[in-house]
């Protein structure tokens, strides 16, 4: 954001101005960042961005603006030049690899000695062996704080634990979840892909580390064996060839550049966050199991993988495997990838147990000639809704790749879960003493799942257990079900004939309808908290078996809000609190969002709140929430706040909110002071959660249409909002700028008033004249501190801050001359002998810094960006109209939910206030008329001492010039 | 070192009364010359100009020149302490953190003194020198006081047309309207009752009401007003003093159809 650090240095010349001075001025507004502003530091208890958060604080701003007489013409900014992009890019890396270094070694051993924990935490509590972490039968409990000599060959000698974690942690990585078959593979380091390789391939050979025993677990059926040592061997095949590639001449993967190997930071058993460099700098892949979309894409989690690896004794048809991987590479290709065949380990043990659950539930209750068909039908359901997701992304832009792509993995997980649920239930309804039976069948295997499922599991647990109750239910209730499910009954034969693709699904959604409402109720949970996206895919299976008038987009509500009168709201709670996790996530929405009637108790957070929670059992919960920030789906401008600077946001905008409640009391006393969250912004939650992460082009869209409706000018720059506002400051088509962007200064505007937004009555005023007396900081000087310090297009020169940066200015005259000096005398013991004792200070510093002033320094390139930046030049003066109060009500009402009260409110005496002011005829200012020279009353600038006598030098050099 | 002595504190004490309802924080600059000041109110719609000259005070010495920061609401307190016929010495040093005022009861020798803290004070200068206008109206202050009192009952803007040989206020507003013509006369035995108009050009300037109320509260330093206009340009409004003037800048309003 702007120059670095230079508000510290202009902060002094700040001047305060009443906001009533400023009455009928012309101001340009830099709204670029308003949105992103808002988007960031309006959140709710839970750190959710709502929705129309920027509606509302635009309309706050406005209101502000106009209520002072202030004619605002907006700019928006239009896209962000190379040389910002590429800044930004540097920067982000230049602090990545920075708090990398710093943290990683810590992490590493933390995350190493956690895993391990980990291993043994997961071996204990699950009967079901984990896969590679159960020994054979010679293998030893593990006592825990038993320690041994690395070095002691006569235990680690021929231990194959050892050998097996030596492989699986190769470097750290989870073999597991490596694909080699993917472009990242490619990409590794060859040493590295030969390590891998060649682990992996042994350990096909090692029957995945599964004793005998567990294989006939896993296998019951030979046949089912033999696929699937088939399939290894297909495997072991691949690998093979790939070795081959990697060893031999095939120039593969040394075309490309070599980014090093991957190193793990932190994990947890099961799951891997890689910390993946990209073209785009850094990111948090979160699975690692196919990584072709790392650069695209952040997939949460890897839930439905790990569901099924675990499911795989179940595994009827190998056929399954297939599926599954399609499943995956429909995704990928839907990204824009190319198809690629998941050769990951993982990705061999992927049938789905809810699927293989869910055949065995359809076998016992439907026809047998259904269930014959059903597998590949599942499978290709399976498909035909992430195809349903994804298609929905592409209509709506790049950015949502990433969020879709995390939605259909926790869709898919959800629905594994429902299928088992599902089956519970037709167990339970054909016969109790079974179902029973069938129950307790199932409650191990849900143990089995992934921690990280638990909480899903203990729902389906819970449900077993109170699973008298829920037959008793259904029957009572079967009546009035019948009769609601009929006509569906009636059209699933037909669907089923004619609609392959979606005939299972269908089967199910009838089986629920049939069987018990309560099974519906929890499809309706269920689907009720899949985050917003996939609830559109969701209603597709009502689609297909429901009459057609089922809007996708209210399906899911409709339904809910029809069973949901029938459900009682006490085995809803008993949800909430059955997995800690859920509870807390579900119960954590209900508080904030205050939801009123249990339709809405199933609202989940959506998914990058999740993300946050997820990982706060895990080793570096505060690395992978930033970095979880980090890899929010990109905006559509990317703008780059620090740390430091998004908290100073948050802030000032919790003060902005004072204001604003103040200054609306002041308008109208009588209301009270609603907050931005509790009041204004309800009956709005359950759509806040829709998008709220990235600034998209419908929110740009929606904010000009309220300016529209305001009458105010707004204009979108060819480039950036900050040189198109100072282009119009020099056009003469506005008297000043309102931003809080240090950038402004460089592009020429020297008119500024900055938090506007935060002091009642008084605003800071930057002027140019001041900063050149008191400072004696031109345009030029600006720039050449620009290029020191770093902006939005330089990183600048390492380890100079504001104060050096003024002092170098000062004592060389020009970057220039810097850049010789430096480079000059570098190697040269004898001049650096002459040097002044700043010199010698700051040579030292920048040399222990490394840092390297190159022939391209400065940077002509960045002078010219912010000398001659691509701005509109049209002089056409603007126009101000007058708020239309009807459009005004109808916008807020369809987008906010505004009663007309509500709008009326504040815009009620804004009206007519400024109508008064027309009326009563606009007073002139005296500043018009008369040439205006401000006078500090200090003689002194509240200066610190170096900046003073540097700005003092750079004053004289100028006079001495002149 | 800044000493100036007023032979009745009462001459200070209006002058600081006369506009410290429109401005609160003034800069005093104090030279050989006198103290002036100048200020803005937060509007930016009135300007205070304030010239004190050495032959308004008993004594007066002023070696190097001293600005003080006053608050004009606390500066009217102390000076409510002293009585009217007190003689009142403003006292400061060259780098004065605060100023001293002195009063002296000459009949009872009683002396009361008062310090005030002083503060930076930052501040718009306006160069309004230099200005030239179509028209100049003296009359007697009194007079016009009344008639912006009056016609401010009925409307918040009052409209001043002069044209040859009349001055003409009105007002009009929701209640209805009024208007109060002046003309030219010169009263002999009582020269300051007389109304003068010197017209270069007809004018016709609006002006908000509630800065013309805070310009009469200077109508108790002189006996006359001198109003001087010139279309489209801030209205001078002058009071004189024995030596040196209080004068008040107004930007007219614009015009409706603009």
């Amino acid at each position: 954001m702007g120059v670095h650090a230079l508000w510290d240095i202009l902060g002094p010349t700040a001047k305060p101005v009443r906001l009533d001075s400023l009455k009928n001025k012309r101001l340009a507004v830099d709204a670029s960042i308003w949105i992103y502003q808002f988007l960031k530091a309006v959140r709710d208890k839970e750190g959710n961005a709502m929705r129309y958060s920027h509606v509302v604080g635009f309309f706050r701003r406005i209101c502000k603006l106009l209520y002072f007489g202030i004619k605002p013409v907006f700019v928006f900014d239009g896209g962000a030049p190379a040389l910002k992009k590429r800044t930004i890019q540097q920067r982000k890396e230049r602090r990545q690899g920075r708090r990398e270094n710093a943290a990683t070694t810590a992490k590493k051993l933390l995350a190493r000695q956690m895993q391990s924990n980990g291993n043994m935490g997961t071996l204990s509590s699950t009967p079901q062996p984990h896969v590679h972490k159960l020994n054979d039968e010679y293998d030893l409990p593990r006592i825990p704080g038993f320690k041994y000599d690395s070095s002691d060959t006569r235990i680690n000698a021929d231990d194959f634990k050892t050998i097996m974690e030596n492989i699986d942690e190769l470097d750290g990585v989870d073999l597991d979840s490596i694909n080699p078959a993917s472009k990242e593979f490619d990409e590794l380091p060859k040493s590295t892909q030969y390590m891998i390789l060649s682990a992996l391939r042994l350990k096909s050979r090692l029957r995945l580390g599964y004793s005998k025993e567990q294989l006939e677990n896993l296998f019951p059926d030979s046949m089912d064996f033999s696929k699937f040592q088939i399939d290894m061997v297909k495997r072991r095949n691949f690998f093979t060839q790939k070795l081959m590639t990697a060893t031999n001449t095939n120039d593969g993967g040394a075309s490309k550049p070599d980014y090093g190997p991957n190193s793990r930071v932190a994990g947890q058993h099961g799951k891997e966050y890689q910390l993946i460099r990209t073209e785009n700098g850094w990111a948090l892949s979160l699975t690692g199991n196919d990584g072709s979309e790392i650069s695209k894409a952040i997939t949460l989690d890897e839930k439905p993988q790990v569901t099924a690896a675990h499911s795989s004794h179940n595994d009827d048809e190998d056929d399954e495997d297939d599926n599954g991987v399609d499943w995956e590479d429909i995704e990928l290709k839907e990204t824009g990838k190319k198809e690629e065949v998941d050769y990951s380990v993982k990705a061999s043990l992927l049938p789905a147990m809810g699927t293989s659950l869910q055949f065995g539930g359809g076998q016992s209750f439907l026809d047998k000639r259904h269930a014959e068909s059903e597998p590949a039908k599942k499978a290709k359901n399976l498909v035909h809704v992430p195809d349903e997701a994804v298609g929905f992304d592409v209509g709506q832009g790049d950015q949502y790749g990433a969020i879709n792509d995390i939605k259909s993995h926790d869709y898919d997980e959800k629905s594994d879960d429902e299928y088992a649920d599902l089956e519970k239930d037709l167990q339970l309804m054909e016969n109790v003493k079974r179902s029973g039976k069938g129950a307790r069948y199932q409650m191990p295997e849900s143990e089995l799942l992934d921690e990280d499922l638990e909480d899903l599991d203990r729902v389906q647990s819970s449900n077993a257990g109170g699973s008298q109750i829920q037959l008793r239910r259904q029957e009572e209730k079967r009546g009035s079900v019948e009769s609601k499910s009929n006509p569906l009954q009636e059209e699933t034969p037909n669907t089923v004939l004619y609609k392959p693709v979606e005939t299972t699904a269908q089967a199910q959604s009838d089986e629920k309808e049939e069987k018990s409402i309560d099974d519906v109720e929890e499809l309706e949970s269920e689907s009720g908290s899949l985050p917003e996206k996939p609830k559109l895919p969701t209603p597709e299976w009502f689609k297909s078996s429901g009459p057609s008038q089922f809007n996708p987009h209210l399906g899911t509500s409709f339904l809910t809000s029809d069973q949901n009168n029938d459900s009682t709201v006490d085995k809803e709670r008993g949800f909430l609190f059955t997995g800690p996790q859920a509870a807390e996530i579900l119960s954590a929405t209900r508080e904030g969002d205050e939801v009123p009637d249990n339709d809405e108790l199933e609202e989940i957070p959506p998914p990058d709140n999740k993300l946050v929670q997820s990982p706060s059992p895990w080793p570096s919960p505060d690395n992978v929430e930033k970095a979880a920030e980090r890899t929010k789906p990109a905006p559509v401008v990317d703008y780059d706040f620090s740390e430091g600077e998004e908290d100073a946001l948050v802030h000032q905008l919790r003060e902005e909110e004072q204001d604003y409640n103040t200054f609306k009391s002041a308008l109208n006393p009588t209301s009270a002071g609603a907050t931005f969250i509790d009041d204004e912004l309800e009956g709005q939650q359950m759509r806040d959660k829709r998008d709220s992460d990235e600034v998209t082009a419908a929110m740009v869209a929606e904010v000009q249409e309220l300016l529209t409706r305001f009458g105010i000018p707004y204009l979108t720059a060819p480039m950036e909002a900050e040189a198109q506002c100072a282009e119009l400051l020099m056009l003469k088509l506005v008297d000043g700028i309102i931003t809080d962007d240090s950038d402004i200064f460089l592009f020429g505007g020297d008119k500024v008033y900055k938090n506007m937004f935060q002091e009642k009555n008084y605003v800071e005023y930057y002027y140019g004249d001041l900063i050149v007396k008191e400072l004696g900081l031109d345009r030029e000087k600006f720039i050449e501190l620009a290029l020191l310090l770093g902006s939005d297009y330089t990183t600048g020169v390492k380890t100079i801050g504001p104060v050096s940066a003024m002092e170098v200015l000062a004592e060389f005259g020009s970057l220039m001359n810097f850049r010789d000096w430096y480079n000059g005398a570098q190697f040269d013991k004898q001049l650096q002998g002459k040097e002044s004792a700043f010199e010698k200070k700051l040579r030292k510093k920048l040399a222990t810094n490394e840092v390297v002033l190159g022939s391209e320094f400065p940077s002509d390139l960045v002078r010219e960006a912010y000398l001659r930046p691509e701005v509109d030049r049209d002089s056409t003066k603007f126009t101000w109209g007058v708020p239309d109060l009807d459009r005004l009500r109808e916008f807020f009402k369809s987008t906010i939910g505004w009663p007309k009260e509500k709008t009326d409110e504040v815009m009620v005496p804004l009206i007519r206030e400024m109508n008064n002011r027309k009326k009563v005829g606009l007073e002139r200012t005296l500043t018009s008329f008369f040439p205006t020279e401000y006078i500090k009353a200090g003689k002194d600038l509240k200066l610190g001492k170096r900046i003073k006598e540097a700005s003092g030098k750079i004053k004289s050099k100028k006079l001495k010039t002149k | 070192m800044l000493e100036g002595k007023f032979e009745e504190a009462s001459l200070f004490k209006k002058i600081i009364d006369s506009f410290k309802d429109c401005v609160q924080l003034v800069n005093f600059n104090c030279n050989e010359h006198g103290i002036a000041a100048q200020a803005v109110d937060d509007s930016r719609v009135l300007l205070v100009s304030l010239s004190i000259g050495t032959e308004s005070f008993q004594e007066f010495r002023c070696d190097r020149s001293v600005t003080l920061g006053v608050d004009l609401s606390s500066l009217a307190k102390i000076l409510r302490c002293g009585n009217n016929n007190d003689n009142l010495t403003l006292i400061a040093d060259d780098t004065p953190d605060s100023v001293l005022l002195l009063f002296e009861d000459t009949k009872k020798d009683r002396i009361s003194e008062y310090s005030l803290k002083l503060m930076d004070i930052d501040a718009d200068f306006l160069d309004i020198d230099g200005m030239e206008y179509d028209t100049t109206i003296t009359m007697p202050s009194a007079e016009f006081a009344k008639v912006v009192r009056d016609l401010n009952q009925l409307s918040d803007s009052l409209n001043i047309l002069v044209t040859k040989d009349t001055v003409k206020f009105v007002a009009e507003g929701d209640i209805g309207s009024g208007s109060v013509i002046v003309k030219p006369h010169t009263d002999m035995d009582k020269p300051q009752e007389s109304v003068k108009v010197e017209l270069e050009k007809p004018v016709d300037l609006t002006f908000g009401s509630k800065y013309l109320l805070d310009i009469i509260k200077g109508a108790g330093l002189a006996e006359q007003i001198t109003i001087k206009l010139s279309s489209e340009t801030p209205a001078l409004f002058e009071f004189s003093l024995q030596s040196g003037y209080l004068q008040f800048f107004l930007a007219p309003k614009f015009n409706e159809e603009e």
